[in-house]
């Protein structure tokens, strides 16, 4: 079973994020509380959690991207 | 690129938002409004400018601020400038903008004790997080 992780809410008027770093590669294997992405926005750093166990199957953004709320940000397996 | 020196007062707050709101603005909004009622406090006004961060006042920046969420659990803060020599900052380019910083004392041209500064700091703090 394939699942998304997307960026999550972030709050009130938050709409998007730029990545400044992903934490994985694919074939790696994680749990549910690892960060997996690292964004800013409005000069917050914050991370996003993998969400759930399994091995990385597909890193759908870079560095330097901009992504929307709801964006996919990879998918885990 | 920011930079720390002695005169300035940081702080850095580790908060668990879940107990607050899992909202980074709100958080933001909140630490700013730390900062401004103390400010308030030695007759200054700071503002928020729409595209910088940071507390302004006039088009001086007074606090810098910057931060982290890691799981909901905030990291970094801000830097309130009391009585730093400003000097320094002419040797960066802070936040990658070119502004000219100021600080309480440059602007009340008082001495100010810098552990007044850090109590009014909590009792703000106290008042903004917890509504006591």
């Amino acid at each position: 079973m394939a699942y998304f992780v997307v960026l999550p809410e972030l709050g009130d008027d938050i709409k998007e994020a730029v990545v400044v770093g992903v934490c994985v590669q694919e074939g790696d294997s994680v749990n549910a509380d690892d960060d997996v992405v690292e964004l800013v926005t409005d000069k917050a750093v914050f991370n996003v959690p993998a969400g759930y166990s399994g091995i990385i199957k597909s890193i759908l953004v870079e560095e330097g991207q901009e992504v929307k709320i709801g964006d996919p940000l990879l998918i885990i397996e | 690129m920011t930079l720390h020196n002695p005169g300035q007062v940081v702080v850095y707050p580790i908060l668990d938002l879940r107990h607050w709101k899992k909202d980074i603005r709100f958080y933001l909004e909140k630490l700013e409004q730390v900062a401004i009622d103390l400010l308030k406090d030695f007759d200054i006004v700071a503002n928020r400018l729409s595209d910088k961060r940071g507390l302004w006042v006039g088009q001086k920046k007074i606090v810098s601020i910057g931060i982290g969420i890691k799981k909901w659990i905030t990291f970094h803060g801000m830097s309130i400038n009391v009585n730093n020599d400003l000097k320094l900052f002419s040797l960066i380019n802070p936040c990658g903008l070119n502004i000219e910083m100021t600080s309480i004392q440059a602007l009340t041209s008082q001495d100010i004790n810098l552990s007044t500064v850090k109590q009014r700091i909590q009792k703000r703090f106290e008042k903004n997080f917890l509504g006591e």
